[in-house]
């Protein structure tokens, strides 16, 4: 990690489309907040940082979750009692060099609204660590 | 009449649309690969069956960006004919050009069966030559048909008659155990506001011969082109 500093936050972003835009819930820490101010202030033509990136994808709020669904059963037959709303989803994780964290993290939500997510079915969260 | 029959790495459906086309239809084909930005000047175009790129990240997503879709993309916007079947449905709705989304079947089965479908509407062009209520059997293969889309989706493919086949029994009535996938309001079929663009998971270019189960797929592609026979007759 870069000068000992962790820059990691947690946002949840839905697509581009007016509907899923709507409740966009945006957490900054205090910390990432200061992080990204510290690496926006980079002169231009400063080297490019590289940033390890998790994509958290996850089926929206009520679309059925057939996959979700059938690890519930099984835990029930395991004798698991009590464990409801199991949800199954996927994590893509990716390394990518950006100026500051405001810009990686801009591209990497165009590349989920893009491809790396369906917005239609799926929920996508971002977290993002400078990497070395 | 000439139909393009798209080839993406991964389509295994693609001979037998071919076949539909030349030995049912008795129409000109022509493969069109996935990576040639051109529909080489063809009438209607076929996103067939199968697992484009191995149906990696969702079904259909990689597919969609092929150079080809962009020139698909624009052959719809103008009106020309766009059929896609199972994966092709996928693909179709991972390119926006049909609303909603295909997950992963109710209960994650892959099911293989004969189903029946009930033509809801007559005004796409893979249905106006059938008739309304008509009830078609064909076989389904797939592990990701399971129709859905929010309510608000939903609500305006019904209100504008663009649900444009249903699974029901053979009997032409909707039950629970006749839909297979799980797909919202049953639906095995839908198209754009147009109507020239449908998406349907079942394999219409699987059943077009009687000695191999029936013909009911041969029927439902006549419709595309019919109405161009009429005009050659005229």
């Amino acid at each position: 990690m870069a000068n000992g500093i962790v820059s990691r936050r947690h946002l949840t972003c839905p697509a581009k489309s007016s509907r899923s835009r709507r409740g966009a819930i945006e957490r900054l820490s205090e910390r990432s907040l200061a992080a990204s101010c510290r690496i926006s202030r980079q002169q231009p033509g400063e080297a490019e940082i590289q940033y390890a990136v998790q994509v958290r994808i996850t089926p929206r709020p009520g679309i059925l979750d057939p996959q979700g669904e059938t690890i519930g059963r099984a835990l029930g037959t395991l004798g698991y009692d009590g464990v409801t709303g199991v949800r199954m989803g996927r994590l893509v994780s990716l390394q990518v060099e950006a100026a500051n964290e405001t810009a990686a993290r801009a591209s990497v939500t165009e590349m989920c609204e893009r491809l790396i997510a369906n917005p239609i079915i799926e929920d996508f969260s971002i977290l993002i660590q400078e990497s070395d | 009449m000439r139909f393009g029959i798209v080839r993406f790495p991964g389509s295994n459906c693609d001979a037998d649309c071919e076949r539909a086309v030349t030995e049912g239809l008795k129409q000109e084909a022509v493969y069109l690969w996935h990576q040639t930005p051109s529909l080489e000047g063809v009438d209607v175009v076929l996103l067939p069956g199968g697992f484009s790129y191995g149906d990696h990240l969702r079904a259909g997503a990689i597919a969609r960006f092929s150079p080809i879709m962009r020139e698909v993309t624009a052959f719809a916007r103008d009106g020309g004919p766009v059929i896609g079947i199972c994966n092709g449905f996928q693909i179709l709705c991972e390119a926006h050009l049909l609303p909603g989304a295909l997950i992963r079947n109710h209960g994650l089965r892959f099911r293989h069966i004969a189903v029946h479908l009930r033509v809801e509407q007559t005004e796409s062009v893979l249905t106006r030559a059938s008739g309304k209520g008509q009830v078609f059997q064909m076989p389904i293969a797939h592990g990701e048909g399971q129709f859905v889309a929010d309510s608000a989706t939903l609500g305006m493919l019904e209100s504008e008659g663009r649900v444009v086949f249903r699974y029901v029994d053979r009997h032409g009535i909707r039950t629970d155990t006749a839909n297979p996938n799980g797909s919202q309001n049953d639906i095995a079929g839908i198209c754009n506001e147009a109507g020239n663009v449908v998406g349907l998971m079942p394999h219409p270019e699987r059943a077009v011969s009687t000695m191999l189960g029936g013909n009911d797929g041969l029927v439902l592609l006549q419709s595309l082109v019919s109405p161009v026979l009429e005009v050659v007759a005229s």
